[in-house]
């Protein structure tokens, strides 16, 4: 998956597990960009009595770096905190939700939004934002859109924020990649072949928490309006973390927590963690701040995806197969940027330090009509210019692992056919047009049904 | 925590501990925590000062090297204190 349970030790602390960045401007307000960081991966939908939730003891970040030395310049920070109406039920609601308000709400959830710059300085831009509930199904939340729509503040200097439970956007099969790599259009191509087979999104009926968040341009850009795409101001990379305790105790009447936040979790691209870094160094990448990933650079540039492929699907990657350089495509794609010069009219380098951020350019107007396979499928709006929900990341990703990327640097290197149509076979999920643009949340009674 | 009650604590750490690698958890403020004790590296100059009150994690890194980490709210306060680590460390045989 993109990075849901990618890790030894995070894939038992479901709460602090990033799963998904994004990081586009927002089509509908284009004077903004949408930030949104997914936690707590597949959620089934009909949990009950103990719906999902964000960890109160769990402190969420989203990071932006605008001075191209993968340093967080501003930090947007939320911290959660839960209410029970009546302890004496085991209920979740104790009857139907209509409102935020409403005192059949029994579990809720709050944040407070801090934001902190480089500098030192810190400003809380809100206290006591209500979540929604979870989806739990048409007696309980028999209007859940509104519920939702409730949950999206708006606070000063035009930023809006939202924290709940959405539609898993993002879109794969694993059973198929997974079960030794089998690809389509390919299946019967593979070392064990199998019939060709439909694609089964793994996500499609699967929740998780969001947190959202439209800032203006500037706020994060350090004032720049992003006008010019070559403009190294209208870059900015992005990424996302989750932090505990550095102790916690656990006591006979309760736990408690001592000492700094420690990073748990963290997430710039896609598919990094989960498919680029091997199994012994996941957990430690999961600690370490991107500005540290140096160390990690040589799975990007030898990656092992692309040693598996021709051997697990004999004479479709010739090509790749004899491709034994370091991939330079591949580190300026996730690590550096794509510097100037290479694809025509874009760039989002943030310079020379090797790090995992999600890069936005800003100065790109979203598309009319986005291309999921974004700048490999010719829309410079998409994925790897940032990510938007309906950008198809997986197969972006493998395509470019298997070569399609690698002549934006060595112009004489011939991509194998396979390269440019091998997918996982899906197509995106629907998404709101507007914030916080992922779906409404499967509900509990409707799970299963189809 | 400020060094003042950081130092008031390691004088009365006398409480739990694992062996080569321990944590002692103990309400500061305590009677434990207040007690005069000489046992420290760190300079007599503590005896004045509020404690910090509630609870706090004093987590013994390397008994050997007396590297101990003392966690109280959000902080963390690194400290190098050998006989203290050692007479932790005992406790915990």
């Amino acid at each position: 998956m993109s990075s849901h349970r990618e890790a030894p030790e995070i894939s038992k602390d479901p709460v602090a597990d990033s799963t998904d960045l994004y990081a586009f401007v927002s089509p509908d307000q284009p004077d903004t960009v949408t930030l949104i960081a997914n936690y707590i991966p597949l959620q089934g939908p009909d949990s009950g009595p103990n719906f999902f939730e964000f960890g109160d003891d769990v402190r969420y970040e989203i990071h932006i770096s605008n001075t191209g030395d993968a340093q967080a310049d501003i930090t947007y920070q939320f911290d959660f905190s839960t209410e029970v109406l009546n302890k004496e039920t085991f209920l979740y609601n104790t009857g139907q939700i209509t409102s935020l308000t409403d005192v059949n709400f029994n579990r809720r959830q709050f944040y407070t939004l801090t934001k902190r710059t480089r500098d030192g300085r810190s400003e809380i831009l809100g206290r006591h934002l209500a979540c929604p509930p979870c989806n739990i199904g048409p007696r309980s939340t028999p209007d859940y859109p509104a519920l939702a729509t409730a949950a999206v503040h708006s606070m000063s200097k035009g930023r809006r924020v939202f924290a709940g439970q959405r539609a898993d956007g993002f879109y794969v099969d694993l059973g198929a990649v997974f079960d030794l790599l089998d690809l389509r259009p390919f299946q019967q191509l593979h070392v064990i072949p199998t019939p060709a087979a439909a694609g089964i999104n793994s996500l499609a009926e699967m929740n998780v928490h969001s947190i959202a968040l439209q800032v203006p341009i500037k706020e994060l850009t350090g004032g720049y309006a992003g006008s010019d795409p070559a403009n190294a101001k209208s870059v900015i990379g992005v990424w996302t973390s989750a932090s505990r305790r550095a102790s916690t105790v656990q006591e006979s009447d309760g736990t408690t927590a001592h000492g700094p936040y420690r990073q748990v979790s963290r997430l710039g691209n896609p598919l990094i963690n989960e498919a680029v870094i091997p199994m012994g160094h996941k957990d430690e990448w999961n600690r370490v701040a991107p500005s540290a990933d140096a160390r990690f650079l040589k799975y990007v540039q030898q990656p092992e995806v692309a040693k598996l492929l021709p051997g697990l699907y004999p004479g479709v990657f010739p090509n790749l197969a004899g491709l034994t350089a370091d991939r330079a495509d591949l580190v300026a794609v996730l690590m550096t940027g794509l510097p100037s010069g290479i694809v025509p009219g874009f760039q989002n380098y943030t310079g020379r330090v090797v790090a995992d951020l999600l890069r936005l350019n800003v100065a790109i107007k979203p598309a009319a009509s986005p291309n999921p396979l974004g700048i490999i499928g010719g829309d410079l709006a998409g994925f790897p210019n940032g990510r938007r929900p309906v950008d198809d990341v997986f197969t972006i990703e493998l395509r470019a692992i298997a070569g399609v990327t690698y002549p934006l640097v060595a112009p004489s290197y011939t991509p194998d056919g396979a390269a440019s149509v091998v997918t996982d076979g899906l197509v995106a999920p629907a998404f709101m047009s507007g914030f916080p643009y992922l779906g409404t949340p499967h509900g509990g009674f409707q799970a299963h049904a189809a | 925590m400020n060094d003042q009650s950081r130092r008031t604590f390691l004088r009365g750490a006398g409480v739990v501990a694992g062996a080569a690698t321990a944590t002692a958890l103990i309400p500061a403020g305590s009677a434990l925590a207040s007690r005069p004790n000489a046992d420290t590296s760190e300079p007599d100059d503590a005896a004045q000062g509020e404690a910090t009150t509630g609870s706090l994690v004093a987590y013994v890194k390397d008994a050997r090297t007396g590297q101990i980490s003392v966690l109280s709210g959000d902080r963390e306060v690194v400290v190098t204190d050998r006989k203290l680590a050692q007479k932790l460390a005992r406790l915990a045989d």
